[in-house]
C-alpha cells in the first residue's frame, strides 16, 4: 500500500525504509513491531493492544480484537489499500500455487516492484523509491516524473 | 502531544536529514504531524512547483511560512530561522515513533493558528488527503486557538 500511495502522491501510508530481503521488499520498520508484538507475548505473556495473536507451527497469525473506524483513513490512503490488497489476495487466495505466484511477482523484471527489487538487491540496499517510480512508468506508459519531484524535499 | 516540535527524518527517505516536525492532532496511537524546510531551499521550490503542477494547488494551499524563531519555543540550544510549514507533505506517525526522536520546542499559539488554518485550507482543497478524523481534530484545535484556549502544556 506504500507503494501505491507513493506513486500517486508522493507520500508513504506507513513509511520507513523498504528493504530488499531474500523473499521480498519488506518496510523494516513495521516487520520490527510486529515480530516485537510476538516477542513480548512469547517471553513476556504481554499481548499487544487491539490484537490477538495465534501460532501455527512456526507462522504467527495477528488477528485484530476492533473493527476500524473509517475516519481513521484517508480516501486515498484506502484506495491504496485496496488497490494493495486485490493484488495480494488475487494470489494468496490461491494457497501454495497463489505463495509462488506472489514470490514470482516480488522478483520478476517483468513487474514494477520486482524491477526495483532486483536493482536493490544486487547492491546490497534499500529499495529506491526513484526507482520503483521508474520502473512503473517503464511497465505502464505512466509519467509520475513530479511525484520524483515532491520525493526530492 | 499537540503544538509539541521534534526534530525527524522525513520517512521514506533514505538519505534524508532531520527537519522540524509539529503534531498538530492526535488519534489514538497516531498523530498527523507537519514537517518544516528551510524556505529558501531549492528542494522544497521544486517540491511546491510540482504540487501546483501534479495537484493543482497553490503554495498558500499546502504550506505556510513562519519565523520560527519567533513562534517557537525551543527547550535547547536551537534557533529558529524563516521556515515553510508543507501541510501538503503531512505525515501520519504513531506516538511511539514520535517519542524515539528528540523534543525541540513547543509551537505557540500565532504559530499554531496560522498551521491549523492551513491544515483545513489544504483539506478543502485536497479532501481525498487527510483522514475525517484528523480533519474534526483539527477543526476543535482551530475552535479553542480562536476561544484562547490552546494550552500546549
Amino acid at each position: 500500500m506504500d507503494v501505491f500511495h507513493t506513486i500517486e502522491h508522493g507520500v508513504p501510508i506507513v513509511g520507513g525504509n523498504l528493504d530488499a530481503w531474500a523473499l521480498g521488499p519488506v518496510i523494516n520498520e513495521a516487520y520490527d513491531r510486529l515480530e516485537g508484538w510476538c516477542d513480548q507475548l512469547e517471553y513476556e505473556n504481554v499481548p499487544p493492544k487491539d490484537f490477538i495473536i495465534k501460532s501455527e507451527g512456526n507462522r504467527r497469525y495477528l488477528f485484530p480484537t476492533f473493527k476500524p473506524d473509517p475516519d481513521d483513513f484517508s480516501k486515498s490512503e484506502t484506495v491504496a489499500m485496496d488497490r494493495a490488497w486485490d493484488l495480494l489476495m488475487s494470489m494468496l487466495n490461491k494457497g501454495y500455487e497463489g505463495y509462488q505466484e506472489a514470490k514470482a511477482y516480488f522478483h520478476s523484471n517483468d513487474t514494477f516492484i520486482g524491477r526495483a527489487y532486483n536493482k536493490a538487491r544486487l547492491e546490497n540496499r534499500p529499495m529506491d523509491w526513484h526507482e520503483v517510480i521508474d520502473a512503473y512508468d517503464e511497465l505502464h506508459a505512466t509519467n509520475h516524473s513530479q511525484i520524483k519531484t515532491l520525493l526530492q524535499c | 502531544m499537540v503544538g509539541k516540535v521534534y526534530s525527524i527524518p522525513i520517512r521514506g527517505k533514505a538519505d534524508c536529514r532531520d527537519h522540524l516536525h509539529l503534531v498538530v492532532a492526535t488519534a489514538g496511537q497516531n498523530n498527523l504531524v507537519i514537517p518544516a524546510f528551510g524556505s529558501d531551499g531549492p528542494e522544497l521550490q521544486a517540491a511546491l512547483k510540482s504540487f501546483l503542477s501534479v495537484r493543482g494547488c497553490f503554495n498558500y494551499q499546502c504550506s505556510i511560512e513562519l519565523d520560527n524563531n519567533k513562534h517557537i519555543r525551543f527547550l535547547g540550544s536551537k534557533t529558529g530561522k524563516l521556515a515553510t510549514w508543507f501541510v501538503g507533505r503531512r505525515q501520519i506517525l504513531s506516538t511511539s515513533e514520535i517519542e524515539k526522536h528528540p523534543i525541540e520546542g513547543i509551537m505557540d499559539a500565532a504559530g499554531m493558528l496560522k498551521i491549523v488554518e492551513c491544515v483545513l485550507l489544504w483539506h478543502e482543497t485536497k479532501p481525498d488527503d487527510l483522514a475525517a478524523k484528523f480533519v474534526k481534530m483539527a477543526q476543535l484545535l482551530l475552535g479553542d486557538l480562536k476561544a484562547g484556549k490552546y494550552d500546549p502544556g
